[in-house]
């Protein structure tokens, strides 16, 4: 069942709003067009990757630590210990599946405040389960904090995403800075979304690193969006086609090596 | 063949890759673990199946009981509850390639995946209950261990029952401890009550903590 000799953690990164999402689930929509078995993980509490592919999360991380806490509650209390033992078999209980794919989401907590200990539960859960999978793709929250708070840490593949705005391209290169000191991944790039013909070729990045590809502004996509239709099967389209090389180029084995003979790494 | 299937990781075995699902949605299910001082009563390492072994099992809609007993001498009013609960958490410590089990502590109910890799590798409810007996044996407290699996729909629908009224009474000690309550009459655990032991004597507890 292990295929820790050539698993692949993949992790969307950026700005809230510059298309994580939709990218995260045309990464997995590939992956799972080559066969793959992949691990989405809608990291985001806005639960957008839960949506993309018509799941429901009606039981997300959150809710299992929400659990956890009131079993350690109630009178038959269980140590600290005891329920790390359990965290690891009780997240099987919000994975969801089609096919190949399986599914979780991060989910959000009802009440105001820190993510810290939800976040913590999905560091954990990455590290149990993520050996099982050749593929697994993390949509992130946006910002900085997962990649602060080293949720990420096991990622081997980071991808930050930005449109052409400045607010967007100066995420990414904080989101960068972080994750040089908090994150061991093997290699990072940028992917540029929402690319209008008109628009200017991008030669802006944050210093240091790398432009994968740029994606096209692409109506079909935007019409998924809208509709809350799923991605999978989602029609061919330009930027189904660019993911499409992406994932060819940057994320199969294939697109490794090409890595590994000599193109640059961001750190 | 039926190598050692205990596996480091743990293992997820989705829909399209499981060969044999025990437990499923749709069908009967139960997980209990039983623990007792005498000795007489569990005959150490054994496994006693009621109905078909994996490998003769249908793909789907395969009833499920797992009961696990285990001898812990050193039972006593003060220790029961920590011991009962190692034993329970036991089967969180239990990987086994090829398997996946997924379970629900609420409903005492079992869910269990086998991939048709670990039935290539010749998997069989004897290797699996071994590992999960290990586990259980690995704690000190735990003299002896035995297990019974049923895959035949009537004896698991027998146990169904038990695992219900195993259920309904940590229901009642479970209000017990967390409510102050004692009126019988509203009580939705009254017909229960005075069968159960341990419920009588937190009864007693609370109410001896009222009176102080």
């Amino acid at each position: 069942m292990g295929t820790a000799a050539c698993q692949r953690t993949v992790a969307v990164c950026g700005k809230g709003g510059v298309g994580k999402t939709s990218l995260s689930a045309l990464i997995v929509h590939e992956l799972l067009a080559k066969g793959q078995k992949v691990l989405a993980i809608d990291a985001d509490p806005a639960l957008g990757l839960t949506t993309a592919f018509g799941f429901k999360a009606d039981r997300t991380l959150n809710d299992i630590r929400c659990d956890l806490i009131e079993a350690s509650r109630d009178g038959l209390r269980d140590t600290p210990a005891s329920v790390a033992r359990m965290v690891d078999y009780k997240v099987f209980e919000a994975l969801e599946e089609r096919d190949t794919l399986a599914f979780l989401a991060i989910g959000r907590p009802e009440s105001e405040g820190c993510y810290c200990a939800v976040n913590d539960l999905l560091k954990r859960v990455i590290a149990a389960l993520a050996d099982n999978f050749p593929f697994v793709v993390i949509d992130g929250e946006a910002g900085i904090e997962q990649v602060n708070r080293r949720v990420m840490e096991r990622v081997s593949d980071l991808i930050l995403v930005s449109d052409l705005s400045v607010k967007g391209l100066r995420v990414i290169g904080d989101i960068a800075a972080v994750a040089k000191n908090a994150i061991d991944y093997h290699q990072c790039g940028v992917v540029v979304n929402r690319v209008q013909p008109d628009d200017k070729p991008v030669d802006i990045l944050p210093q240091g690193l790398t432009l994968w590809c740029t994606i096209p502004e692409d109506e079909v996509v935007r019409r998924q969006d809208i509709d809350g239709a799923s991605f999978i099967g989602i029609p061919r389209c330009p930027a189904r086609e660019a993911v499409s090389l992406l994932v060819e180029t940057r994320l199969s084995r294939r697109g490794e090596r090409v890595v590994r003979q000599g193109a640059r790494r961001c750190r | 063949m039926d190598r050692s299937p205990v596996s480091s990781a743990r293992p997820v075995v989705l829909a399209s890759q499981t060969a044999v699902e025990l437990g499923g949605p749709k069908a009967p299910s139960a997980a209990i673990a039983l623990c007792t001082k005498d000795r007489a009563l569990v005959t150490d390492r054994n496994l006693t199946v009621i109905g078909s072994d994996i490998q003769a099992l249908p793909r789907n809609a395969n009833a499920y009981a797992r009961l696990m007993v285990a001898c812990l001498p050193d039972l006593t009013p003060d220790t029961m509850y920590e011991r009962c609960r190692e034993v329970e958490l036991a089967r969180y410590d239990t990987a086994i390639s090829g398997c996946m089990v997924r379970t629900e502590p609420a409903t005492m109910r079992e869910r269990v995946r086998f991939s048709q890799e670990a039935l290539n590798g010749g998997l069989t409810f004897a290797s699996y209950a071994a590992a999960f007996m290990s586990a259980v044996a690995a704690h000190s407290a735990v003299e002896a261990v035995e297990m019974i699996i049923a895959t035949d729909v009537m004896a698991v629908r027998r146990l169904v029952l038990v695992a219900k009224r195993v259920r309904k009474a940590l229901g009642a000690m479970n209000k017990m401890v967390t409510e102050m309550r004692f009126d019988c009459s509203t009580c939705d655990y009254a017909e229960v009550c005075s069968t159960i032991e341990e419920l009588g004597r937190l009864r007693e507890m609370r109410q001896a903590g009222m009176a102080m």
